[in-house]
C-alpha cells in the first residue's frame, strides 16, 4: 500500500487558500497520509484601512472599497486577508505617519505576519485534532525569523521541520529546509550557494536511505524547469520583449547538486509561483505545485510512495 | 517571491494605500502598454488588413452604407460585442490568471469535459487558421514579385510559383513551398524564449510600420484614375468598371436599396459576414490571458489593454479597410475579390492575385515600387508571424491538459532547452502539416470531399468557424454561471454583479452568427437534397469528425486515467474556505 503525500506551498498569507489546505487535510478530501507545506506562509504587504466619514474605507487592487459597519468591515477585511495582504484599522494621519517610517511599517508588518501565523497555526490546531493526516511546514525564504517562535510554540498541531531529517509515515523520512540561495531581494532566509550547499549536505548526511526520503528544500533546483521566472531589469522590473515577460531559471544550483548526489525519491519545492510542475532529476521526481494562493486558488500534488518509490503523481487544485 | 501589485500606485498617491515590503518578489508585473501591444500581436484581424479581398470571403451581396461597407460594419459590431467578451474576460482572467485559458475557465466552472472540448475545437480552429495563413505567406510572396515585375521588369513568372496549372496553391509545388514556410515556423517556435520574443518582436515592429506606411503613402501617392488607366494594361484588359458590373451582374454587391437596420438584422447574408469576422477577431481571445499579469488597478489595466486592442482591431478592419479599398474603388475591390476565392469568374483575377493594398497602389504608380514591395512585404510578416505566436499559445493549453492528464503527460513535457513543451509544438507542426496536405493534394474521401477530394482556402476558414463554436459561446456560459459553480473564485472579481448579465449579452450575438450563419445553412443545404455536397464545401463535415475525435479522445484519457489510479474527480475539487 503506498504512501500518499499531499503537497501545497506558497500560501503568503493568503487566508483562503489557507483555510482550503486545512479543510482539505480534515475531510481527507485527497485520502493523503502525509500533508507538506513547502514554505513561505507570510505576506508581503498591508492595507490601511481608514477610519472615514463614519465608516471605514481601504482600496484593494486599485479599487476603492468602503465598509459602512462592522459586518461589512469583517467582510472588507477577510477579503483583504484572502489576497494575502495584512489589513489594519487606522486614521488617515497615521497613516500618513507610517508611510514615511519605515522602521514603523517594518514593525507593524512583523506584528501583523506572527498574529496571523499564530492564527493559522491555532486554526490548524482546532481543526486537525481528529485528523490522523500529520501536517509539516516549513517557512520559506520570504519568512521573517520572528514567526519562527509562532511555528514552534508547544501545543500546535502542525509540525516545523525546519532544518531537520524526521521520520515520518510510511517508513519515509523527510529532509527539511526553507533557506534559498541569494535573491534580488535580500529575502531573510537566503545565503550563498555554497553556504545553502554546505547546509543541505550536512541534512542529507543524516538521512538513512536517500530512496526512501523526500527532500522538502523551499527553493527548487536550478534550471529543472520549477524555477522559471520573470528576468529582471535594472530596476527590478521583469524584461519584456513583444509583450511578454522573457523567463529563466532563478533556482540553485546547490538544491541540484545535492539532488544529483543523494537522488531522494522525491523533492519538494515552491518559491517560484508559476513555474510548477513536475520534472525527473536523475532517480528523482521533483515536484513544484506553484502558488495562486493571493487569487484563492489552492494549488497542490499528490504524491504516492510505494515499496519502489514514486507509483503515482497528480496535480491538484481546489 | 509574490506579487507586488498597486505598488506604484501607493507611492504615487497622496494617501497611503499600500505599504509593500522592502523585499518583495516581482511576479506579476506587465504594463498596460506591454498588454496592450501583446494583445495587438496576436490579433488576427490586425494582420490581415492589408486585403480587401477579405470583402468577399462570406459570399454574399456586399453593400455599403455611410462611410463603411458591410464588411466595416461588421466589424464594428462584432467589436461592440466583443467589449463584453473583454469585461468578461477581464473579469475572469483577475481572479484565475492562468495558463490554458479558456479550459481552465470552463472545466473549472461548468465541467473538465466542456473544458475539453472547448480547447480542443479551439486548437483545431487555431491549426486551421494556421494552415489558412500559410498559403496567404507564399500569395503574398508571389504578390511581391508581382509589384517588382510591375515597376522594374523581371519575375514575369511570380504568379506560377507554388501554384498548379490553375494558378492555386496547391499540388506538389504548393506543398513543398508550404512545407518550407511550415519549417520557418517551426524554426521561430524552437528558438529558446528570449530568442524567440526577439524575433518576434523584430517582425512585428517591421509589419506595423509596413501599415502606417501604407497608409500614409498609399492615401497620398496614388490616385483612382490612374489606377482606373493602368489596370487594364495590367491585367489583360479587365478594367475596374468591368468588374464593378460583373460584381452586381453576378450578386457579389447588393443592387437594392434596403435600409440599415434592415440590412443588419437580416438573417441571410449579414451573419455571414459577421461569422468572418469572428474568424478575423479569434486572436482577440487568446491575448486576454495575459491580463491576469497586469499590475497596478488590475480591472483598469485589464480593461485599456482589451478595449485598446480591440479598437485597433476594429479601425483596421473597418476605417483602414474601407478607406484604402474606396480610394480604389469599392465594386472593383470586392469582384476582384470574389475571383479570388472562386465565387466568380468574370471577368477574371485582375493580375492573377488578390487585391492586396500594395499591389494595387503599384497599379496605380508603379514608380514608387520598391515602396510598394516592401509595404508587401510586411504584409508577409503578420500572416507568417502570427503562426509562432499561434504555437507558442497553443503549447500553454496543451500544457494545461498535460497537467490534468487530459492528454498524456509525454505531451505536455517541457524541454530542457527549449523551456517549452517541445512534444506539443511539434504536434501542432504536424497536424498543420496535415491540413497542408489536404489543401494540396485530393486525397480525402469522398464523405468528407465529394466535389474536389481536398480541403480549400474558403472550406478551411468555414472549417475552423465550425471548429471554434464552443470557443466563442461558453465564455458567456462561464460568465453567466460562474457566481453559482464557483462563488469561491468570483467573490472579489471586477463586475461580479454584473458578469452573468454580460454574458448573457455576449451569448447572444455568437448564437445568433451559428444560428443564421452556420445551423440555417445547413438546414437549406439538407431540405435542397445537396447536403453533402455544401457541408463538404463549408468544411463542416470535417469538424463534426474532429467533435467526436475530441470525444473519443476525452473518454480513452478518461479510461486511461482511471487504470493508473488518478483520480479525475480530485483535480478541481472545490475546496469549502470556511
Amino acid at each position: 500500500m503506498a504512501t500518499r503525500i499531499y503537497i501545497a506551498s506558497d500560501l503568503h498569507a493568503a487566508e483562503k487558500a489557507w483555510r482550503k489546505f486545512i479543510n482539505a487535510i480534515k475531510a481527507n478530501v485527497y485520502k493523503s497520509d502525509v500533508a507538506l507545506l513547502a514554505g513561505d506562509l507570510t505576506g508581503k504587504a498591508i492595507v490601511p484601512i481608514l477610519e472615514r466619514n463614519g465608516g471605514y474605507e481601504a482600496e484593494v487592487l486599485g479599487v476603492h472599497r468602503r465598509a459602512r459597519d462592522e459586518q461589512e468591515l469583517t467582510q472588507l477585511q477577510r477579503d483583504i486577508a484572502d489576497l494575502g495582504y495584512y489589513s489594519f484599522i487606522t486614521t488617515e494621519a497615521d497613516a500618513n505617519r507610517l508611510s514615511s517610517d519605515e522602521h514603523a511599517r517594518d514593525e507593524l508588518l512583523e506584528r501583523l505576519m506572527t498574529e496571523r501565523v499564530h492564527e493559522w497555526m491555532a486554526l490548524a490546531t482546532d481543526r486537525l485534532s481528529d485528523s490522523s493526516t500529520p501536517l509539516y511546514l516549513i517557512p520559506g525564504n520570504d519568512d521573517e525569523f520572528t514567526i519562527d517562535d509562532a511555528l514552534n510554540q508547544p501545543g500546535y498541531g502542525p509540525i516545523n521541520s525546519d532544518g531537520k531529517v524526521l521520520d515520518i509515515p510510511g517508513d519515509l523520512q523527510l529532509l527539511s529546509s526553507g533557506w534559498s540561495n541569494n535573491t534580488p531581494w535580500a529575502t531573510p532566509r537566503e545565503e550563498t550557494e555554497e553556504q545553502l550547499y554546505e547546509r543541505l549536505d550536512a541534512l542529507a548526511q543524516q538521512v538513512r536511505d536517500p530512496r526512501r526520503a523526500i527532500f522538502m528544500i523551499h527553493v527548487p533546483p536550478h534550471d529543472s524547469g520549477l524555477d522559471e521566472a520573470p528576468l529582471l531589469d535594472e530596476n527590478l522590473r521583469p524584461t519584456i520583449s513583444a509583450g511578454d515577460v522573457l523567463r529563466g531559471p532563478v533556482g540553485s544550483t546547490a538544491v541540484r547538486r545535492i539532488i544529483e548526489k543523494y537522488q531522494p525519491v522525491l523533492s519538494v519545492h515552491g518559491h517560484i509561483h508559476e513555474s510548477g510542475g513536475e520534472r525527473r532529476i536523475g532517480d528523482t521526481l521533483a515536484i513544484n505545485p506553484g502558488s495562486e494562493a493571493n487569487h484563492g486558488i489552492l494549488r497542490g500534488y499528490l504524491i504516492d510512495i510505494g515499496k519502489k518509490g514514486v507509483e503515482l503523481a497528480q496535480r491538484v487544485e481546489g | 517571491m509574490a506579487d507586488t501589485a498597486g505598488g506604484s500606485a501607493a507611492e504615487q498617491s497622496t494617501t497611503p494605500k499600500l505599504f509593500v515590503r522592502q523585499s518583495s518578489g516581482l511576479v506579476r508585473n506587465v504594463s498596460v502598454t506591454n498588454a496592450l501591444f501583446f494583445n495587438v500581436a496576436a490579433f488576427v484581424g490586425v494582420g490581415l488588413t492589408l486585403y480587401p479581398a477579405f470583402y468577399s470571403l462570406a459570399d454574399v451581396a456586399n453593400w455599403k452604407i455611410g462611410p463603411f461597407s458591410d464588411y466595416g460594419w461588421a466589424a464594428i459590431i462584432t467589436g461592440l460585442f466583443c467589449v463584453l467578451l473583454a469585461l468578461i474576460f477581464s473579469s475572469l482572467t483577475s481572479v484565475m490568471p492562468r495558463s490554458g485559458g479558456d479550459y481552465v475557465f470552463t472545466s473549472r466552472i461548468i465541467h473538465p469535459f466542456l473544458g475539453w472540448m472547448e480547447s480542443w475545437t479551439l486548437v483545431i480552429a487555431s491549426i486551421l487558421i494556421i494552415a489558412f495563413e500559410v498559403p496567404l505567406v507564399l500569395r503574398n510572396l508571389q504578390i511581391t514579385a508581382k509589384i517588382i515585375h510591375i515597376g522594374a521588369g523581371g519575375f514575369g513568372g511570380a504568379n506560377g510559383w507554388f501554384t498548379d496549372a490553375t494558378g492555386t496553391i496547391t499540388g506538389m509545388p504548393g506543398f513543398i513551398a508550404s512545407m518550407v514556410v511550415l519549417l520557418g515556423i517551426g524554426a521561430i517556435c524552437l528558438l529558446p524564449t528570449r530568442s524567440f520574443h526577439r524575433v518576434v518582436t523584430l517582425l512585428a515592429g517591421f509589419g506595423v510600420a509596413c501599415f502606417i506606411a501604407m497608409f500614409v503613402f498609399g492615401l497620398l501617392f496614388t490616385h483612382k484614375p490612374s489606377f482606373n488607366a493602368n489596370l487594364p494594361k495590367l491585367s489583360g484588359g479587365i478594367t475596374a468598371e468591368q468588374l464593378t458590373a460583373a460584381g452586381k451582374a453576378g450578386g457579389l454587391i447588393a443592387t437594392d436599396h434596403r435600409g440599415f437596420f434592415s440590412r443588419i438584422f437580416e438573417t441571410g447574408a449579414f451573419p455571414i459576414v459577421l461569422s468572418v469576422l469572428l474568424f478575423q477577431y479569434i486572436g482577440f481571445q487568446y491575448s486576454a490571458y495575459i491580463a491576469g499579469e497586469v499590475r497596478g488597478n488590475v480591472r483598469r489595466g485589464v480593461l485599456i489593454a482589451l478595449l485598446g486592442a480591440l479598437t485597433i482591431g476594429v479601425l483596421a478592419n473597418s476605417v483602414y479597410t474601407d478607406v484604402i479599398s474606396a480610394h480604389f474603388g469599392f465594386g472593383p475591390n470586392v469582384t476582384w475579390g470574389a475571383n479570388y476565392w472562386g465565387f466568380a469568374t468574370k471577368p477574371g483575377l485582375p493580375l492573377g492575385q488578390p487585391d492586396s493594398m500594395p499591389l494595387m497602389a503599384a497599379v496605380a504608380n508603379h514608380s514608387l515600387w520598391p515602396l510598394w514591395a516592401l509595404i508587401s512585404l510586411g504584409g508577409t510578416v503578420f500572416p507568417f508571424l502570427l503562426c509562432p505566436v499561434y504555437i507558442n499559445f497553443l503549447s500553454r493549453m496543451q500544457l494545461a491538459w498535460s497537467l490534468d492528464r487530459q492528454v498524456p503527460e509525454w505531451f505536455g513535457q517541457v524541454n530542457e532547452r527549449m523551456r517549452a513543451p517541445l512534444n506539443a509544438i511539434l504536434a501542432t507542426l504536424a497536424l498543420t502539416a496535415v491540413f497542408l496536405f489536404f489543401q494540396s493534394f485530393k486525397d480525402l474521401p469522398t464523405i468528407l470531399a465529394t466535389s474536389d477530394h481536398k480541403l480549400n482556402l474558403v472550406s478551411t476558414a468555414f472549417f475552423s468557424i465550425a471548429m471554434a463554436l464552443l470557443s466563442w459561446i461558453l465564455p458567456g456560459v462561464n460568465a453567466m454561471l460562474v457566481k453559482f459553480r464557483r462563488p469561491d473564485l468570483v467573490r472579489n472579481a471586477p463586475f461580479k454583479r454584473a458578469l452573468p448579465w454580460l454574458g448573457l449579452g455576449w451569448i447572444i450575438f455568437p448564437i445568433w452568427i451559428y444560428v443564421f450563419a452556420v445551423i440555417k445553412p445547413i438546414v437549406n443545404g439538407l431540405k435542397g437534397g445537396s447536403a453533402l455536397t455544401y457541408l463538404e464545401s463549408q468544411g463542416l463535415l470535417d469538424a463534426i469528425l474532429f467533435y467526436i475525435l475530441g470525444l473519443v479522445i476525452y473518454l480513452v484519457m478518461k479510461y486511461r486515467a482511471r487504470s493508473a489510479g488518478v483520480d479525475a474527480k480530485m483535480l478541481f475539487t472545490e475546496l469549502p474556505p470556511d
